[in-house]
């Protein structure tokens, strides 16, 4: 019973929950569609493996949608959360990876949606360092690099602002193409998207994103 | 090569990573504006690569399991929260095609029903004004006393013919 192995497991993690779970059973000869539909099954202990392997991933990519760490973590654990509650539902004709960008993509865009009022008017503590870069404020600073920093703090604000400001699809591709290393294949099965649109949807996101970052580029 | 196909060759050579053919090579090395872009193009694709993203917190795995436990713990997900899941991840199904196919669908059961509704109904009678209607029984009247004349002209000939 599922309950049972991950009460068992405590969900230790990969390696650990590999050892506790299934003794013998080798984890890594079964691909991420395979393990998933084990935990459909009820086997939960292969589910550490899958989030071993993609809360790194997740995380970032929850980041560059929310642009801040802590919602990032809290929307890349409500991923795997919904992930584990919809495994009955998982199907494996679709990539697993496929799956858990679709699930995250949904989050992320509803997160983008429900706070696109309260990310323009955000307030800036000169004490506080920035949730989204962890650097402090521009104040006066002894360093010698302090021009160089300002820069580069302009520029990156100028790519998270212009990326962001990408319509929805665009901006959820871009950010798996360019970022999560998807290729546009993946991508359209992400968005549901045929190949031509998806390629077409990207080139017209980086033709914006190349007009509107030419003085920084 | 044309600055159009040059241009999807830049494309290519974005998404795909696919290197620049000799042909695109040479048109380059011809025209400015399809060098220009290719080299912005270039630029903004490493200009991007200095967004970059924190690594997850210390606690970041401890949360997860907790929430993990927790869920476990709960009933699993119902019929409709699994329809849900199943429409908006699995499907290959657009939400909003869907939405657009249902609203279609309610517009032409609606609108065939009400037609034939409308259709069943009997024809209303058509209303007419106070002057139309005081000339119509004017005019029924008028044919009420040349019936009750002709009648009395009936009634004194006979009587004239019994006398």
């Amino acid at each position: 019973m599922g309950t049972v192995a991950i009460a068992q497991n405590g969900f230790q993690g990969a390696q650990q929950s590999a050892a506790f779970g299934s003794p013998g059973f080798d984890w890594t000869q079964l691909s991420d569609a395979d393990i998933m539909l084990r935990v459909r099954e009820g086997d939960d202990s292969g589910f550490s493996i899958l989030i071993e392997k993609y809360r790194k991933q997740i995380v970032h990519f929850m980041f560059r949608m929310s642009r801040n760490q802590a919602v990032a973590e809290e929307l890349a654990q409500e991923v795997f959360l919904r992930v584990y509650r919809s495994r009955q539902t998982y199907r494996a004709e679709a990539k697993f990876s496929t799956w858990l960008y679709r699930i995250a993509t949904n989050l992320g865009v509803n997160h983008a949606r429900d706070t696109k009022y309260e990310r323009t008017a955000q307030n800036v503590y000169l004490d506080q360092p920035d949730p989204e870069t962890g650097t402090s404020p521009d104040v006066a600073d002894s360093k010698p690099s302090v021009e160089q920093d300002l820069v580069r703090d302009e520029r990156m604000r100028a790519i998270r602002k212009h990326v962001m400001a990408l319509p929805e699809r665009q901006r959820t591709a871009v950010l798996m193409h360019k970022y999560q290393e998807m290729d546009y294949k993946e991508i359209g099965e992400v968005l549901k998207l045929s190949e031509s649109a998806t390629k077409s949807l990207l080139f017209r996101a980086y033709q914006t994103l190349r007009e509107n970052l030419k003085d920084f580029a | 090569m044309t600055c159009p196909e040059m241009n999807k060759n830049v494309a290519e050579l974005l998404l795909e990573s696919r290197p620049l053919s000799d042909e695109a090579r040479k048109h380059i090395a011809e025209c400015t504006g399809c060098a220009a872009e290719l080299a912005a193009m270039q630029s903004t694709w490493k200009l991007l690569d200095e967004w970059q993203a924190p690594e997850p917190s210390a606690f970041f795995d401890a949360k997860l399991y907790a929430r993990l436990r927790t869920e476990q713990a709960t009933a699993p997900a119902n019929f409709f929260e699994r329809a849900k899941a199943w429409l908006l991840y699995s499907s290959k199904l657009q939400v909003r095609q869907l939405a657009a196919g249902a609203l279609a669908t309610v517009l032409v059961i609606g609108g065939g029903t009400f037609a034939l509704l409308d259709f069943q109904q009997p024809a209303p009678v058509p209303q007419t004004s106070a002057t139309v209607g005081d000339l119509q029984s004017y005019d029924g009247n008028a044919q009420l006393f040349q019936q009750l004349n002709a009648l009395d002209g009936d009634e004194d000939n006979a009587t004239g013919a019994s006398n």
